[in-house]
Parts: C-alpha cells; sequence; structure tokens
C-alpha cells in the first residue's frame, strides 16, 4: 500500500503547498513588495515637500557614482567586511568558543546564558555602553591614565575603532551562539588524530579545526557581513561622519533631506552589489577536498 | 624492535577510578588484545600509551625510552581511533601523508611511502578520492594507512571495527592480523568482543575495574581462566563449587570423582570451571552418572545445540553438536557426564 494510494500523500502534498503558499504570501507582502516599491522610487525625482514626484529619472543613480557615494560604499563594504571577520573568525567567536566548549558543563551553561543576554541587549543600549566606556570622564581612557599607561587620556569615540567595536560586540553573541553547538559536538578523535601524527598541540586548530570549520565560517562570515551592513545605531554613535555606513547615508537622504528617490537608488545599488559580492564569495568558496 | 613496559599506571577520574595499578610487558612485534567490559579503563590505557591523558602515577618505557616525559606528537605511536578520526578536508592521498609532512620528510620518499601502503591496504585507485566519499571499510584502510605511515614504533587500534557489519569485521580483522605480522609492528587492540580477541591476539589482556585480571595466549585464558571473573567473562563457563578431601571431589552432595589430575593436590571448597563442550548430555536417567537434572532452555545457534539444565537449583550450561545423537526437549530429564576431575579449578577461590 503506498502513500499516495491511502490518502496520506495528496493530504501531506496539500499541507506543504497551503504552508508553502503562506511562506510565498509573506515574502511577498513583506519583502518582495517593498522591494519593488523601492525599485519604482528609485526612479522618480525628488521632491521635498512629498518625498517624491512620479516621473522617470537616472538622475539618482548618476548621483551615486560620483566619488563621495563611491567612496562611501567602499568605507562601508570595508568596516562590515572587517568587523565580519574579526567578529567571526579572528579574534572572538571561534577562538572564544572553543575555549568555552572545553569548560565544564556548569561553566558553558554560564556563557550560554550570559551570550544570551548580550543577544537580547538592544543596540542602542550596546552603543551606550561602549560610548561610556570609551568616554575620556569614565571609561577606559581615565583607568589606563589612572594605571599610568595613558600621559593625556581622551575619549575613544566617536572614531573608526571605537565603530568597529561597537559592531564586533553586536555580531559576537550572535556567531558565538551558532558555533557553540557544532564545537561542542565536533569529534574530538580528529584533533587528537592529528596529535598522534606529529602535529603540536598549539598548531591543531590551525591545521585541523579551522579547516574542517571553514565553509561554516566562511558562510558565517558572509552572514555577518549581511547583518553589519544594516547596523545603523553603531556607525551613528561610535564612528565620526567621515566613517559613516552607507545605511546612515540612505536614512540621512530618504528622511533627513527628504529625498526618497535618492535613498532609494542607494539602497538599490547596495543591494546589487553585496548580492554580487556573496555570489563571488560563495564561488570562490566551494567545498573543494584537497 | 619495540617493547613496551608499563609499570604501576593509574588514574581517576574525578572520584571515579580508571586504571588501578596496571603493570604489563609487551614484546617487540607482539598483537596485544586489551579485552574488557564498557568502562574497564582499557581505552583509557590505550589513551596514556598514546600520550593523549596523562596517568596519575606508574611509568611507561618504550624501547627504554620514557613515554611520560615525551608529548604525543613527538611519541611515535600511531593510532586509529575508534571513531576513525580521518582528515574530512583532505584527500585519501593527504589523510596518509599527514603524519609524514609533520615531521618533515621529504616530498618524494612521502609520495613513494604513500604508494606503497595505497598498494599495502588495497587502495590504489582512491588516492584522490574524498574521504567523505568512501565506504566504512575504505574508511578504515585509510585510518590503517595514515597509522602506519610513520612506521610507527607501536600501532594502537581502539575498537576499530565495532561499527561495521560482522562479515565485514570478519575480513578486516584478518587483513588487520596479515598486515601486523607482515609489517612485525607491535600493535594493541582495544576490543570488548571476546571473539574478537580470541581470533587477532598472540596474547590477550584481560581488564576489570582497571586491574588487569589475566594476561596470557587466547588459549590459556580460554582453558585456564585464573579469576572468577574471568571464567564468566571469556566464553560460558559453568562454575561448581565442589569439596574436595583425600578421597573424594563432592558437588551438592554428589560424587564427582577422586581427586586425580588437575585437582589432586587441592583440598576444601573449591571452583570447578567446566566448560559447556566438556560436558555429555544423556536423553535418559542414568544411574551409573552422576548429575542428572531437567531440561529448561533449548535453542539451535548455528551448528550447535544449546541447553540450561536445572542441576538441584543451579544452571548448567551445555553445548553440542547439532549433529548429536543426543536430541532432548525442554522438559526432560536428562543426565550429565564428564570426566570432572580434568576440569579446571580457580586457583586462590
Amino acid at each position: 500500500m503506498t502513500g499516495r494510494s491511502n490518502g496520506a500523500y495528496p493530504v501531506n502534498s496539500f499541507v506543504v503547498r497551503i504552508l508553502g503558499l503562506t511562506a510565498f504570501g509573506i515574502l511577498s507582502v513583506f519583502f518582495l513588495l517593498p522591494l519593488a516599491y523601492m525599485v519604482v522610487v528609485s526612479f522618480y525625482k525628488a521632491d521635498p515637500m512629498a518625498f517624491y514626484q512620479v516621473a522617470f529619472t537616472w538622475e539618482n543613480y548618476q548621483k551615486y557614482f560620483s566619488s563621495f557615494y563611491l567612496n562611501v560604499t567602499l568605507r562601508t563594504l570595508w568596516s562590515t567586511a572587517l568587523s565580519a571577520v574579526v567578529v567571526v573568525v579572528v579574534v572572538l567567536a571561534f577562538t572564544a568558543m572553543l575555549t568555552i566548549v572545553e569548560l565544564s558543563r556548569k561553566w558553558q551553561l554560564f556563557w550560554v546564558i550570559l551570550l544570551l543576554s548580550m543577544m537580547c541587549l538592544s543596540e542602542v543600549i550596546v552603543g551606550f555602553s561602549w560610548l561610556i566606556l570609551l568616554s575620556e570622564s569614565a571609561g577606559i581612557p581615565r583607568l589606563l591614565g589612572a594605571l599610568g599607561f595613558w600621559d593625556d587620556p581622551r575619549s575613544l569615540s566617536p572614531s573608526f575603532g571605537a565603530m568597529i567595536i561597537g559592531l564586533v560586540t553586536l555580531g559576537f553573541s550572535v556567531v558565538s551562539l551558532v558555533l557553540y553547538p557544532q564545537l561542542a559536538g565536533r569529534d574530538k578523535s580528529v584533533e587528537e588524530a592529528a596529535r598522534t601524527l606529529g602535529t603540536p598541540p598549539y598548531l591543531v586548530p590551525f591545521y585541523v579545526t579551522l579547516p574542517i570549520f571553514r565553509q561554516s565560517l566562511i558562510a558565517l562570515t558572509l552572514t555577518m557581513f549581511v547583518y553589519l551592513l544594516g547596523v545603523f545605531v553603531m556607525p551613528v554613535m561610535l564612528g565620526r561622519p567621515s566613517d559613516w555606513t552607507m545605511t546612515v547615508m540612505i536614512s540621512d537622504k530618504a528622511l533627513g533631506d527628504a529625498n526618497l528617490p535618492l535613498g532609494a537608488a542607494l539602497a538599490v545599488v547596495m543591494l546589487i552589489i553585496t548580492g554580487a559580492l556573496l555570489l563571488l564569495s560563495l564561488y570562490l568558496s566551494r567545498k573543494r577536498t584537497v | 624492535m619495540s617493547e613496551l613496559i608499563l609499570s604501576g599506571v593509574g588514574k581517576r577520574f574525578g572520584k571515579t577510578v580508571a586504571l588501578a595499578d596496571v603493570s604489563l610487558q609487551i614484546q617487540s612485534g607482539e598483537f596485544i588484545c586489551l579485552l574488557g567490559s564498557s568502562g574497564c579503563g582499557k581505552t583509557t590505557l590505550l589513551r596514556i600509551i598514546a600520550g593523549l591523558e596523562q596517568c596519575d602515577h606508574g611509568e611507561l618505557h618504550l624501547d627504554g625510552v620514557a613515554l611520560s616525559k615525551l608529548a604525543s606528537h613527538k611519541r611515535n605511536i600511531g593510532m586509529v581511533f575508534q571513531s576513525l578520526a580521518l582528515f574530512p578536508h583532505l584527500n585519501v592521498s593527504r589523510n596518509i601523508s599527514y603524519g609524514l609532512k609533520m615531521r618533515g620528510v621529504s616530498a618524494e620518499t612521502t609520495n613513494a611511502r604513500v604508494a606503497e601502503l595505497l598498494e599495502l591496504t588495497g587502495l590504489d585507485g582512491f588516492e584522490n578520492r574524498s574521504v567523505v566519499s568512501l565506504s566504512g571499510g575504505q574508511k578504515q584502510r585509510v585510518a590503517i594507512a595514515r597509522a602506519l605511515a610513520l612506521e610507527p614504533q607501536l600501532f594502537l587500534m581502539d575498537e576499530p571495527f565495532s561499527a561495521l557489519d560482522a562479515g565485514l569485521r570478519d575480513h578486516l580483522q584478518q587483513e588487520v592480523k596479515k598486515l601486523q605480522r607482515q609489517l612485525a609492528v607491535t600493535t594493541i587492540f582495544v576490543t570488548h568482543d571476546q571473539s574478537e580477541a580470541m581470533s587477532l591476539a598472540d596474547r590477550i589482556v584481560i581488564l576489570n575495574n582497571g586491574n588487569i585480571e589475566q594476561a596470557g595466549t587466547p588459549k590459556e585464558v580460554y582453558q585456564r581462566p585464573l579469576t572468577r571473573f574471568v571464567a564468566e567473562f571469556i566464553g560460558s563457563n559453568n562454575l561448581l563449587d565442589v569439596d574436595i578431601d583425600e578421597n573424594s571431589v563432592m558437588y551438592k552432595n554428589h560424587y564427582l570423582g577422586s581427586p586425580q589430575g588437575s585437582v589432586e593436590n587441592l583440598r576444601g571448597r573449591q571452583t570447578l570451571v567446566v566448560r559447556p563442550e566438556a560436558m555429555k548430555l544423556h536423553a535418559r536417567h542414568d544411574a551409573s552418572q552422576v548429575l542428572h537434572g531437567t531440561v529448561t532452555m533449548q535453542r539451535t545457534v548455528g551448528a550447535l545445540v544449546e541447553c540450561d539444565i536445572d542441576v538441584d537449583g543451579q544452571v548448567i550450561k551445555h553445548t553440542a553438536l547439532q549433529n548429536s545423537d543426543t536430541e532432548v526437549s525442554i522438559g526432560d530429564s536428562v543426565t550429565l557426564s564428564c570426566d570432572w576431575t580434568e576440569q579446571w579449578c580457580l586457583p586462590g577461590e
């Protein structure tokens, strides 16, 4: 008796189709329609009194290719890519989680709860916390001055570094919690095998662990890159105007200058660039066995 | 030629004693099986030898060199892990050559060694395949080739065949034994499967609660168990508590014979170890025989027929070939005969 003949298959198929159509409907209403609207508006003319005037013009896109917006684009890509790489691989999440999964269950739980708490904090609270910590009067500069490491302590924000710190903080808890189950459940005997084959313990993460997690790390870096591209509060709170990312510029143009068509055109171009970069990264990081 | 000497090796995990006080000498070229049930300490001992765990006390010497002073990556020990632990990001050839590259062996020598091992393990033509795409048996061969690439002084295997089906396991057991004889590498093989240990080992070391119960050839541990644990663990034994004096060997008021053979010089309460296949079963009550009972279970396992016979409240196991003249059914009254005085008595029991 097959699933089709006893009627189970058509019922399942019907449920799957309904669920699929629902998902497609939600996607259309909340993503595709606003996107289409944004693309259409990007060809309208700016009208400070009414946000836009219905027309068809390339003017907004021509403005993008002025050196100012190109510079902002490059700066945005650089700062978010840097933050994404830092948060995922170089310093924090991967190495931190490699250490945390070696702790006792009790301490692992403590760190997971702490990371979850961090993830629950709003961007504004995280930004303000760093603003205080990096300020001249109450934060790290003052502490360094008191300890004699800094003769002339000054506020460390706003700055490019402060903005990167803010972005990294936002991404850290998310990436760590994604990596936690993968690292905790990994087969440690692979690393032990590397040791018995002559790899010094301090080189095992570089020769074995990192290469094994290469695909996950690339996927996480790309995810973080896309996530951090859209972050608005951190660049505004912790960065200088010269450090502001395209997200801030888009918001500034669309809401501050009431130039919705230019904001929409900038957003469309950023979307295309991000998509192209993601496709390129995925192509370059195809899984290969060497 | 590599001789391993373990002296008083002990290890605790918190309050749990994994290894109590293990001393063992393993001769060069010997194939040793560490046999025991789960948690008996066999894998811990293997990991201590490999340098993946530190012992709390005791000494390990490999060819006179104290191993406890050497980190795992500096010991020339090849190990096959239970999970095989192949590097999933490397192909077959690079998995095998990994250790050689770590030790700075030249590319030319490495390539020659890899080719030799591929041939030896029957993996010719698989060198560029991803290890992820290999079958279970092929993965085993890669793990073995990788461990042997450095021509290790010691070859360790931690239950490598436990996840394989019976047919493939038998086949690989024979291949490993052949390979070990061919290379004459001192090998320690951990298993909880006594038939695997019996078929592979030159010597079996039986562990229980972190202690060595007995170390001996498969024949010795099967026929001459030194402790009650070994007698019960290896194969299927009947342990009969007998009283021996100058004139008789008595079991529950049954006269088994006069003390002679292996029990000739023993006196008092002893434990007689009787193999199920050492007894004969008589379907009819025979007054000349001494043990009478009732068949409570019968099952056919391949060519053998196994029976449980209730004798005065104690279940005695009996095994015979299926084409045996004697055929019985559950509930039948039967008689057991045996040359009782030729059986083995547990020393010190």
